[in-house]
């Protein structure tokens, strides 16, 4: 390498490793120094509820409620965009991940839920991946959360999930008999907090989809959907076969 | 005013519980001249306007206040199929949104909007705002006669 180069190399981490210090910093402050005043509302609310109780007429009660639900709101969200900008960090190292594994986990943390909807998930044998463990789990996670929560009431959830091998990447797929997404939504729901249905409908703050995309952008991958109203949704996404490749593809040139 | 005057139909499409909330009460002063539809999202308000899935029976507004970011089909999106519509394009759609971004504005009046405002952040403004837009809609502006 020339020096001129290695010199541009030198200055463009240095740049980067500013960056990462002042989002982090930037982090931080929003989740402490956000929540703090967040926590004063919801705290002292609740006190002049509990020390008032009989004195309220019925619109000062409603808007109390509305102040609570309001601060409550905000704290979800706050949280959930924090735990999108936490993925920022490729700090986790590759590691060798059985997937078959990472699911069985996964069903074991969903089996409340499982047995509830009396859900089946069929699983074939999948195979090893190179990947950020934490972040593939997440990802799983999201994925089947999304296939047994968006479903008819009464509807047995089906899913199944499967891999194929392609020449550069494995291609995963999670196919379900949920409610489906309409077409012109299967680009927004992949974008942060927006959603195709209602929370009223379906509780959910619009962040899964938008930090599986996170994570497979992290992982050089990518993330799509093909669905059909009513009948329901097969999200696949792409990982890298070989850690050469994906480690490759983290070097800033 | 006489007995036979109809109700002025108001269609709110607003998702926020807080603004419905407020919206509601300053709207109660001036309850006997108007009445107050809420829809929670985007597909709510155009099966509302199109008079399907279960809203067959519903009025078609004089006038619509529209929030921009809404849950399922976008504010923008409501706003450019009722300007696209012969029978809906008439009624005066007010945005009424927390986004004062430029792109925004300039985007809601391209798609027709009659006009754009940005949602003050304090309460007692906001209601002053909406009895204002009431005011203005409802008792000054001469509205088309909803004919269907």
């Amino acid at each position: 390498m020339s020096t001129t180069l290695a010199k541009q190399l030198a200055n463009a981490q240095r740049e980067l490793a500013t960056l990462q210090a002042e989002y982090d910093e930037f982090s931080y402050i929003v989740s402490h120094d956000l929540s703090a005043p967040l926590r004063q509302i919801e705290g002292f609310m609740e006190l002049v509820v509990a020390n008032n109780t009989d004195s309220f007429d019925d619109k000062t009660k409603r808007h109390i409620e509305l102040v609570l639900g309001g601060s409550a709101q905000a704290k979800q969200l706050l949280e959930a965009l924090l735990s999108y900008s936490r993925l920022n960090a490729a700090t986790e190292p590759y590691t060798l991940l059985d997937v078959n594994k990472i699911v069985i986990e996964t069903q074991q943390c969903f089996s409340a839920v499982i047995a509830e909807k009396n859900a089946v998930i069929n699983c074939e044998s999948l195979p090893n991946i190179i990947g950020r463990e934490a972040q593939i789990k997440q990802l799983f996670s999201h994925l089947i959360h999304n296939a047994l929560h968006y479903q008819l009431p009464n509807s047995r959830a089906d899913i199944t999930i499967n891999a194929v091998e392609m020449d550069d990447v494995w291609q995963f797929s999670i196919k379900d008999n949920g409610i489906g997404v309409a077409d012109k939504f299967t680009e927004k729901i992949f974008k942060i907090l927006r959603r195709a249905v209602p929370a009223k409908k379906y509780a959910g703050m619009g962040m899964g989809l938008a930090i599986a995309r996170k994570i497979l952008q992290n992982h050089h991958g990518a993330i799509w959907l093909e669905s059909e109203e009513g009948i329901g949704s097969s999200f696949y996404f792409t990982i890298s076969k070989t850690i050469s490749r994906a480690v490759a593809k983290d070097l800033p040139l | 005013m006489t007995e036979n005057v109809r109700l002025a139909e108001i269609l709110l499409v607003e998702d926020n519980e807080g603004d419905i909330e407020l919206t509601r009460e300053a709207f109660e002063e001036a309850k006997f001249r108007n009445k107050l539809h809420i829809a929670e999202d985007g597909d709510i308000a155009l099966d509302y306007l199109f008079k399907r899935n279960g809203y067959e029976n519903a009025v078609t507004p004089d006038i619509i206040l529209l929030d921009l970011n809404l849950p399922s089909t976008d504010g923008r999106e409501v706003l450019e199929i009722i300007k696209a519509e012969p029978m809906l394009k008439r009624i005066p759609v007010i945005v009424l949104t927390s986004s004062q971004a430029d792109k925004d504005i300039v985007e809601s009046y391209d798609l027709h909007a009659n006009c754009y405002i940005v949602k003050p952040v304090n309460a007692m403004k906001f209601m002053g705002v909406v009895r204002s837009v009431e005011n203005f809609w409802v008792d000054i502006v001469c509205l088309p006669s909803v004919n269907n």
